[in-house]
């Protein structure tokens, strides 16, 4: 039986995907992560998403969430996005070029400062979501042109929600 | 009426906890001890939380905006008669100092378990609650006893008495509302007219005074215990100076570092505010120490506090039990009963982003794994999943570890936050692992100004190590922690911002899922 091996490119958070060739004989994990050579053992996988590594004397515990190809991964009380890419675009960098303003937390929107049509300078205000005693105000990312404002003040909105959109 | 509680000998049998996530939790857990009926009460955004799981008897209280359900005194009052509870606690925040609360509960034949309504109603007004205790001699903040007048030249006069720099507060206030800090006479106009519409929104009240500001200083404060017969018990003090924007961080006991004359001042000023102010139950009495070790007067807080678990990890006792006794009517054990040992130190993990501006996080927590081990004490609002409403504050769980030192405690911390782990909504356990390590909060170089300064330091993200990735690949490869049918082929990147927080809803348990 060949031994399970996993390849290809992985991106945790904002920084650059690494280049993953590993494969697992027994419970020795190795091969290489961007051409440099790793090695660990495995220690513990349990069916409620902890993995315990051993990586040269250090041990490793991480608790993973997995959607897809997608994992939230959990290592020393820090939590990473990690995804399979097998492309890097340019417009990941921080979703600037996105047609549209999205809310970026649960919450009720208190002011819109656009209107359909306005042209809005980069950096300006769009709108203002308040959750937990807290005002978040949305800028805008580039320079746009509001092409619908989707929620009113006073409305609720879910994290992610488009609330003005752009022309393209 | 219910008869005796068996373990506690309490005249109540049952209890309602008019409150909410981990505060709520860690009531239930005293209530059960003692053996006593624990009734919680429920927002439909709370339908399935842990406190409402772990209780006795919950009821329904309303749709969940706080002003609907949990701070709707009618019907916690309601949900009281229904379930024949004899008692109300009320944790912190929601209702737990407002005198109508208190008041309501009395009327309705419940005992209240904190301060009387009328020692409620009596310490509203905290520039009135300044003048007491001044007069009690407890040393105070410079700064008028009276309102400041509205108007340039009344404005004029107040900063008169303080100089420069000085604080604007809310007389109605607390939670750093109608609060600002004024450095320049220039700045003056302009703060008290923000501060004042401030203050009248938050509290119906605009009327402001003003203070010195004492800075750098660090934040103590004195537990007190006091009953019916007048006794008041001082319960040691805790440190609290790690804070942002009037939030606390980091809390220990006992405050470290302080000489012995200090530690005396606070304690009898403590003792003498809560004696002016007629105070009964379980209380706390805050203070600044400046530079110089000079203490002064803060407010007093008339619950239990966030920070108490530390207290209880030093003390080795049980705040909870002692606020039930007291409002049962039992008198405080004598002075000397119990003793300090070792130090303690309470983390509080939020749902937060600290890489960006501390932003709230709400929504579903696919996995949450809290530390255990010898000394470590966790108080969560939530077991192994959940959802966290964005109705609420994003407190999830407060890690509290204790020790024989300050370091031995520091070090118990530390590992404790490093195996806690919340997957789903973002957490600020990061963060408050480098404040643990910084070399200035080790040292005990404390100031309420603390973090300024290093925030961006404390805050950037952390760094993906190789040791996450393999982790990651050894999740693929053992099928640890995967959602079923779902494939594993990669996904563009391309198109709106990545952000797992938005598409969580596609998350389930993962001890749902392998089989």
């Amino acid at each position: 039986m060949t031994a399970p091996t996993f390849h290809g490119l992985l991106k945790a958070d904002a920084s650059a995907p690494r280049k993953m060739d590993l494969r697992l004989d027994g419970d020795v994990l190795h091969g290489g992560i961007d051409g440099a050579h790793v090695e660990a053992t495995v220690a513990r996988g349990t069916a409620d998403g902890e993995v315990v590594l051993r990586v040269g004397d250090r041990r490793v515990r991480a608790h993973v969430v997995r959607d897809g190809a997608r994992w939230l991964v959990a290592v020393e009380g820090a939590v990473f996005q990690v995804a399979r890419v097998d492309h890097v675009d340019a417009a990941d960098a921080g979703g600037s070029s996105d047609p549209f303003a999205a809310s970026p937390m649960t919450g009720v929107v208190t002011k819109v400062h656009v209107r359909p049509g306005d042209a809005v300078g980069k950096g300006a205000p769009l709108f203002a979501v308040e959750a937990m005693k807290m005002e978040y105000v949305v800028k805008a990312e580039r320079d746009v042109a509001v092409v619908e404002v989707k929620k009113a003040a006073g409305a609720r909105v879910a994290v992610g929600e488009v609330v003005v959109t752009f022309a393209e | 009426m219910g008869g005796l509680s068996a373990v506690a000998g309490l005249p109540f049998r049952t209890v309602l906890v008019a409150n909410r996530g981990e505060i709520a939790v860690r009531v239930i857990r005293t209530l059960r001890r003692l053996g006593l009926r624990s009734v919680a009460v429920w927002s439909d955004a709370d339908r399935g939380a842990r406190h409402v799981l772990e209780a006795d008897v919950a009821v329904r209280i309303g749709p969940p905006p706080p002003r609907d359900s949990y701070l709707c005194v009618a019907a916690v009052v309601e949900a009281a008669r229904r379930t024949g509870a004899q008692a109300v606690h009320p944790g912190y925040g929601f209702l737990s100092e407002r005198h109508d609360f208190a008041k309501a509960c009395e009327d309705a034949g419940l005992v209240f378990v904190g301060p009387p309504a009328s020692v409620l109603e009596g310490s509203n007004d905290k520039l009135a609650v300044k003048a007491k205790v001044a007069a009690a001699g407890v040393p105070v903040i410079p700064g008028p006893l009276g309102a400041v007048g509205e108007g340039e030249p009344a404005l004029r006069a107040a900063a008169a008495q303080t100089g420069y720099p000085l604080l604007l507060k809310a007389i109605g206030g607390g939670g750093g509302r109608g609060m600002r800090v004024v450095a320049r006479p220039d700045d003056l106009v302009g703060a008290a007219e923000s501060a004042r519409r401030e203050a009248g929104g938050a509290f119906g009240d605009a009327r402001l005074y003003a203070e010195a500001l004492v800075r750098p200083a660090r934040h103590v404060e004195v537990q007190i215990l006091a009953d019916a017969t007048g006794a008041v018990r001082v319960v040691g003090d805790r440190d609290c100076s790690v804070q942002r924007r009037h939030q606390k961080v980091l809390e220990e006991a006992p405050a470290p570092d302080l000489s012995e004359a200090t530690r005396r001042t606070l304690h009898r000023a403590a003792v003498d505010a809560a004696r002016a102010l007629g105070y009964r139950n379980a209380g706390t009495v805050e203070f600044l120490v400046d530079a110089a070790g000079r203490p002064s007067f803060l407010e007093v807080n008339r619950r239990l506090q966030v920070e108490h678990p530390v207290t209880e990890a030093v003390f080795g006792l049980d705040l909870v039990e002692w606020q039930l006794r007291v409002a049962a009517g039992e008198a405080l054990p004598p002075e000397g009963t119990w003793v300090a040992r070792g130090h303690a130190v309470e983390a509080r993990v939020c749902a937060e982003d600290p890489s960006r501006g501390f932003l709230p996080a709400s929504g579903p927590i696919a996995r949450l794994v809290t530390p255990e081990g010898p000394g470590v004490r966790v108080d969560a609002g939530w077991k192994d999943a959940g959802e966290v409403p964005s109705e609420y504050d994003s407190l999830l769980m407060k890690v509290v570890a204790h020790g024989e030192t300050r370091e031995a405690a520091l070090a118990r911390l530390d590992r404790a936050l490093a195996d806690t782990a919340v997957l789903g909504v973002p957490t600020n356990v990061a963060f408050l692992r480098r404040v643990v390590a910084d070399p200035d909060f080790r040292g005990v170089r404390l100031s309420t100004d603390f973090l300024d300064g290093r925030l961006d330091a404390l805050t950037a993200p952390p760094e993906a190590t190789a040791d996450v990735l393999l982790a990651v690949a050894a999740a693929d490869l053992l099928g640890v922690g995967r959602r079923s049918g779902a494939g594993a082929g990669p996904v563009a990147t391309g198109g709106p911002a990545y952000d797992p927080w938005r598409t969580l809803a596609g998350f389930r348990l993962a001890d749902e899922e392998v089989p």
